[in-house]
């Protein structure tokens, strides 16, 4: 369950910085910035869902604001962040 | 829409601009005809030339709408007269002007209202970058597709008479009332007029513009007195930090080091690095990085150079100085310390955009040049390169010298990072084919080496030096395992851009991003 | 099969994904990827997460894929290890071990983790750090605590803080600890590898560092630049002459064993074990850095 907001990565260059927050409704939203846009879009938008998947979320307000990662770099950020924000005591 | 020899449809026809022949191979296209000529003028002991102001100079060069004019490109992203001439123009009530300057910066994004305003309809320039480039390759702004060119290919057009210039606005940071002028003194000081001689030679107008008037005659006369109608001088004809730096440094990035070295190995094993070489050192990234390598190998097996060509940098020059390099024939300059060099060395000359590349030229440099470093935003299989446009399809780089050296240069290097951000730089197919694969010899990255399979001579020499090499298919399945295949782009059918060849056939064209 | 060279070792930070992806590129002998000083106290789990997909997802070609957790007695070392395991490093690199005790501890905890990967045990070797003056007093019985060991690094930084001095160019405040590290390993039959030299670009200063971490026996020099990594290369690089003469000894020494003869001699010198020894390192690593070899050996 993601209790709180919660953030990981940076803007560097070939990284992703992405901010997890609780679901406002029972979705998970996944908003994707990137400047590497269009062409890993739909890329980006599956790890993101299949690392919440994988850690039990389903519902979640993630955006993620991309610097050229590789797929490995944004998924260990989501997990990260997530697992983060699932921390009751978190004050990232 | 017609098929040419690299797989690209190409119009045969485009309003406004005329017919077009598909590009065919390199050297196809043979010269005909005569040069275009001008009007024959006079200059009395009477005649002023020195006009009070731009708008003055607009009316007396009797530009209308429909006209032509011209700009050069040596003041970069300092440059102020493009906009300022345009904002005239456009005050003057003139229209439909076709904007054809060598080529354009970030700070000419100035002139999107004037886009869509009517009053430029049409462009045709070298390069494209910044917010005017987004704007020109998102949406149909202009009336007609910009004309991309190349140094060269421009210099041939407009000797031909093919791209006939009526008014060209020449900066200059040192002229005189009589109009001779140069770069290479005054506070926004810029070096060769390269490529301003070409237009001062065939437009039937020709206005030089300065923001120092020096006492007659001005020394150097890089662009004579007898080709000039007008003088005007303002009070600031470029921002000299927008220009250039006052040294260009050589990249302390690990990776681009790696890939120099690499493609240095490759210069000292492919034959050419013998006595009396010739070498274009290329801009940005790896390049000027490879001249370092190139004069620590040059002085330990005693090995000197003959000419560099293209484009000058400090660093380059400083070669000349020390006698690694016997002369520098120079289009543009990088940084101060090359306009320094320009000034003081007898060895340091200034040569046009159409002795450096024009394909129906006597004799051009890029013809005669040993060996030539190139960039790439990407590169596909069949080594075919794009520096025009990036990773989503926006235009944001220049055709320069591309195809112009890569077309008779003796070793075409091309260096780049295998991947940039997350996108790979080698593709199954270029967006945009600036220089077609039978032009390019070896691609060198961080993550390997690739020879053409059209120059097996070459292979041989590198294998036998001990440098690994793999296909070019290789590299991109290297660079894939890493990032993943790219979505392909959306585009429209909406031609934006045509990408002629040096020759004036058309070698792609730029759709309409979405 | 040649001995592992550890001459180089390159410190990748953890938590930087850039640096991380173009490691292998520089060809060190080893890359250590850093959880421990390189990252922020607040960002230790999203290194850890970055390092264990970094290794499972990347090729870093025929580099030793090394990891420094954090020590023994942070609130991270378990963590590490745990998360770790499964990614299979190579190696990892134990920061600030000043006992046996701290060996050992980490060798359990590794046994019982790579139990539970389904690894087979000794897997995933160790590297010591010697970082303090405990450390150095106690070098001997560390370089024993674990068959898992592989290598023994010194650490000036650190060291100097803990003995109270300051570091000077010459380095007499580290002659001492210096050589004990190296003794303790060469007697352990492991690698000691020279602390980091961090002003980067005083090339000529790294290559006289080097050239002294050499010459008190050194195996390898841990570094901080990709740019470093030439230079040691350069330095641990056979000569000519000395890859020639190890290639004659390694010819008799096999024509010996081929005729059953006892005592070998080249050029009217006895050669013995160290030397046939000595003489396989030099062609080993000239293999690797592109000598041609004459000799089949």
């Amino acid at each position: 369950m993601v209790k709180c907001y919660a953030h990981a990565g940076s803007l560097e260059s070939g990284d992703v910085l992405v901010h997890v927050a609780p679901a406002s409704d029972e979705t998970l939203s996944v908003q994707i910035k990137s400047k590497v846009a269009p062409r890993f879009l739909n890329s980006m938008q599956s790890s993101v869902r299949e690392v919440a998947k994988e850690l039990g979320i389903m519902y979640a307000a993630v955006e993620v604001v991309d610097s050229g990662a590789l797929d490995f770099v944004l998924r260990a950020r989501v997990t990260t962040a997530i697992k983060r924000s699932m921390e009751a005591t978190a004050d990232v | 829409m017609v098929t040419n020899k690299v797989g690209r449809s190409v119009p045969l026809f485009v309003e406004n601009l005329g017919n077009f022949a598909p590009y065919a191979g390199v050297f196809v296209t043979a010269p005909t005809g005569r040069r275009h000529a001008t009007s024959i003028r006079r200059c009395l002991s009477t005649n002023n030339k020195l006009l009070p102001s731009i708008r003055e100079s607009i009316i007396a060069s009797g530009l209308k709408s429909g006209m032509t004019i011209s700009f050069h490109h040596g003041f970069r992203n300092g440059d102020m007269l493009v906009n300022m001439v345009v904002d005239e123009i456009a005050a003057l009530g003139i229209r439909d002007i076709t904007l054809a300057p060598s080529s354009l910066q970030s700070v000419h994004s100035a002139l999107i209202p004037h886009i869509r305003s009517g009053v430029i309809s049409a462009i045709t320039t070298s390069g494209l970058r910044g917010e005017l480039a987004e704007v020109l390759t998102r949406e149909m702004l202009l009336k007609y597709p910009v004309v991309i060119r190349s140094h060269g290919g421009r210099a041939r057009a407009i000797e031909s008479g093919e791209l006939k210039i009526d008014v060209a606005f020449l900066g200059a940071s040192a002229a005189d009332e009589y109009g001779n002028m140069n770069g290479v003194h005054g506070s926004t000081a810029f070096g060769s007029l390269g490529y301003a001689m070409v237009d001062a030679q065939f437009a039937d107008c020709v206005v030089a513009v300065t923001d120092n008037l020096v006492p007659y005659p001005a020394l150097p006369i890089s662009i004579p007195q007898t080709q000039v109608d007008y003088v005007v001088l303002v009070d600031r004809i470029g921002e000299p930090k927008g220009i250039m730096t006052g040294a260009t440094r050589i990249t302390r990035d690990p990776l681009e080091l790696y890939i120099a070295a690499q493609a240095t190995r490759v210069i000292e094993a492919s034959g050419y690095f013998k006595e009396g070489f010739s070498f274009q050192a290329g801009t940005g990234g790896s390049s000027l990085a490879v001249a370092k390598f190139l004069k620590e190998r040059m002085s330990e097996t005693g090995i000197r150079g003959g000419f560099c060509t293209g484009g000058s940098t400090g660093y380059v020059c400083e070669m000349l100085h020390e006698g690694y390099f016997s002369a520098i024939l120079d289009t543009q300059c990088f940084d101060l310390a090359a306009v320094e060099s320009l000034r003081t060395h007898p060895r340091h000359i200034e040569m046009s955009a159409s002795f450096y590349a024009n394909p129906h030229s006597k004799a051009c440099t890029a013809h005669i040049t040993d060996i030539m470093m190139l960039g790439a935003t990407e590169i596909d299989t069949a080594y075919n390169v794009n520096v025009l446009t990036g990773s989503d399809g926006v235009m944001m780089g220049a055709s320069g010298g591309h195809s112009d050296t890569a077309a008779g240069t003796k070793l075409r290097l091309v260096t780049a990072p295998l991947i940039r951000g997350r996108f790979p730089i080698v593709v199954d197919k270029v967006h945009t084919i600036i220089t077609p694969g039978e032009c390019i010899d070896v691609l060198v990255t961080e993550r390997g080496i690739a020879v053409n399979p059209s120059q097996p001579a070459l292979a041989k020499r590198l294998a036998q030096a001990g440098i690994e090499t793999v296909t070019i298919e290789e590299l991109q399945q290297r660079a894939e395992k890493l990032t993943g295949k790219p979505e392909p782009l959306l585009q429209s059918e909406d031609i934006v851009a045509l990408v002629e060849y040096r020759d004036g056939t058309l070698i792609d064209v730029v759709r309409r991003v979405l | 099969m040649c001995k592992r060279l550890r001459r180089s070792m390159l410190f990748v930070p953890g938590n930087n994904p850039a640096l991380i992806i173009d490691a292998a590129v520089f060809a060190p002998d080893s890359i250590i990827l850093d959880l421990e000083d390189a990252v922020a106290v607040d960002q230790k789990d999203a290194a850890r997460e970055l390092v264990v997909r970094a290794l499972q997802t990347l090729d870093f070609g025929q580099c030793e894929m090394c990891v420094r957790i954090n020590g023994r007695h942070t609130p991270f070392f378990a963590e590490d290890i745990r998360a770790l395991v499964p990614a299979r490093p190579h190696a990892l690199r134990l920061a600030m071990v000043e006992s046996a005790e701290d060996i050992a501890a980490t060798h359990e905890l590794l046994d019982d983790c790579e139990r539970e990967a389904g690894l087979p045990s000794g897997t995933i070797k160790l590297m010591a750090s010697i970082e303090t003056a405990r450390g150095v007093t106690n070098v001997n019985e560390i370089a024993v605590a674990s068959p898992r060991l592989v290598a023994i690094s010194f650490g000036a930084e650190d060291f100097t803080h803990s003995i109270q001095s300051e570091r000077t160019a010459q380095g007499h405040e580290l002659l001492f600890s210096r050589s004990a590290v190296v003794l303790a390993a060469r007697a352990a039959g492991l690698d000691p590898i020279d602390t980091v030299y961090i002003h980067v670009d005083d090339d000529i200063g790294f290559k006289a560092d080097v050239r002294a971490a050499k010459q008190l026996g050194f195996a390898g020099k841990s570094c901080v630049h990709p740019r470093q990594i030439p230079v040691v290369h350069e330095v641990y690089r056979p000569t000519s002459m000395e890859v020639l003469k190890a290639e004659r000894v390694l010819a008799a020494y096999k024509d010996a064993i081929h005729r059953g003869t006892g005592v070998i001699s080249v050029d009217g010198r006895m050669v013995d074990g160290p030397v046939v020894a000595k003489a396989q390192r030099i062609v080993d690593i000239a293999r690797v850095s592109g000598h041609v070899l004459g000799v089949q050996v």
